[in-house]
């Protein structure tokens, strides 16, 4: 494998702009502010990439990814938790006929991203890294700049309280 | 730590415990109910979390970003051909008499957009597909 072979912005958008819109879009439920955030995203790792020393491009990454939600949210003043839009289920499934399965399955998504909306913040964004993103539990550490065993903390407890949330 | 698993079950789900730590949890969980109950109940929310559908980006931010090339200004590009095939069919059955087709404008942003909405909700879902008409002159 060759060494020090530079990460191209376009390598870091086409590997990785499909999980940060997931991120976004599971920490909002909006589409809109996701698809913002994405983009504001891929705009900074494209700054930051000629300055990025080989480390830990996961956590380098996600870090920059948090900040600029968290810099979204401060910038529009409101809490990072937001509701689904109410005419979600009208709009959508009113329009679609599907199979009963089919259905039921995009439901119990609804309700999974509604009760993930209804968890504080530093338990949703350890739950989405690490369920959604995929990260590791160090990895995680380092890209919320917290201890191992805070992140350990905030999953067990974020998935208590969804699976509260959904029953 | 009480002698209950505690924060351990997450842990233990994802893989991120020790050797030791495993073992104490296998060890408790066969012991205690309570604790039995609990990582069913942290696995459900685990499995919930990871059924979700992965969304894919919106194609405007890829393009936004110049990941991809802008097709808009071609989709929104009249269908001239439809027109004068239209017309030419109706001239050919001898037509003074006939009007030519109207041409319905196929509204392929509001198609696109809407699958877009749908397909977010619904990753599988099938693209809307168009019926397929040959130009004027192809056999």
């Amino acid at each position: 494998m060759p060494e020090n072979v530079p990460l191209t912005w376009e390598e870091v958008a086409h590997t990785h702009g499909r999980k940060i819109y997931n991120f976004a879009y599971r920490l909002t439920g909006n589409p809109d502010d996701a698809a913002d955030l994405a983009q504001e995203v891929l705009i900074r790792v494209q700054r930051g990439l000629a300055n990025y020393t080989p480390g830990s491009f996961e956590g380098w990454l996600w870090r920059i990814t948090r900040n600029a939600f968290l810099d979204d949210v401060r910038r529009k003043k409101r809490r990072p938790t937001s509701a689904l839009p109410d005419d979600l289920d009208r709009t959508n499934l009113a329009s679609s006929p599907a199979p009963d399965d089919v259905l039921a399955s995009i439901r119990l998504g609804e309700d999974v991203q509604k009760a993930l909306l209804g968890l504080p913040y530093d338990f949703r964004e350890a739950v989405v890294l690490c369920d959604i993103v995929g990260l590791s539990y160090d990895e995680i550490a380092a890209a919320v700049a917290a201890p191992v065993g805070t992140v350990r903390s905030r999953i067990h407890r974020g998935r208590k309280m969804l699976r509260e949330g959904l029953s | 730590m009480t002698g209950h698993v505690g924060e351990l079950a997450s842990a233990y789900l994802d893989g991120e415990t020790t050797a030791e730590e495993s073992a104490k949890v296998v060890a408790h969980v066969a012991e205690c109910a309570s604790c039995r109950d609990e990582l069913a109940d942290l696995h459900a929310a685990r499995s919930a979390l990871r059924g979700l559908p992965v969304l894919e980006m919106p194609v405007s931010v890829m393009v936004d970003m110049g990941l991809v090339p802008d097709v808009v200004p071609l989709r929104r590009r009249p269908i001239a051909w439809v027109a004068a095939a239209a017309a030419s069919v109706a001239i050919f059955i001898g037509g003074a008499t006939l009007a030519a087709p109207e041409t319905v404008g196929i509204p392929l942003d509001d198609v696109s957009s809407q699958y877009e909405q749908q397909v977010r909700i619904d990753p599988g879902l099938t693209p809307p597909v168009g019926v397929v008409t040959e130009p004027e002159g192809a056999q």
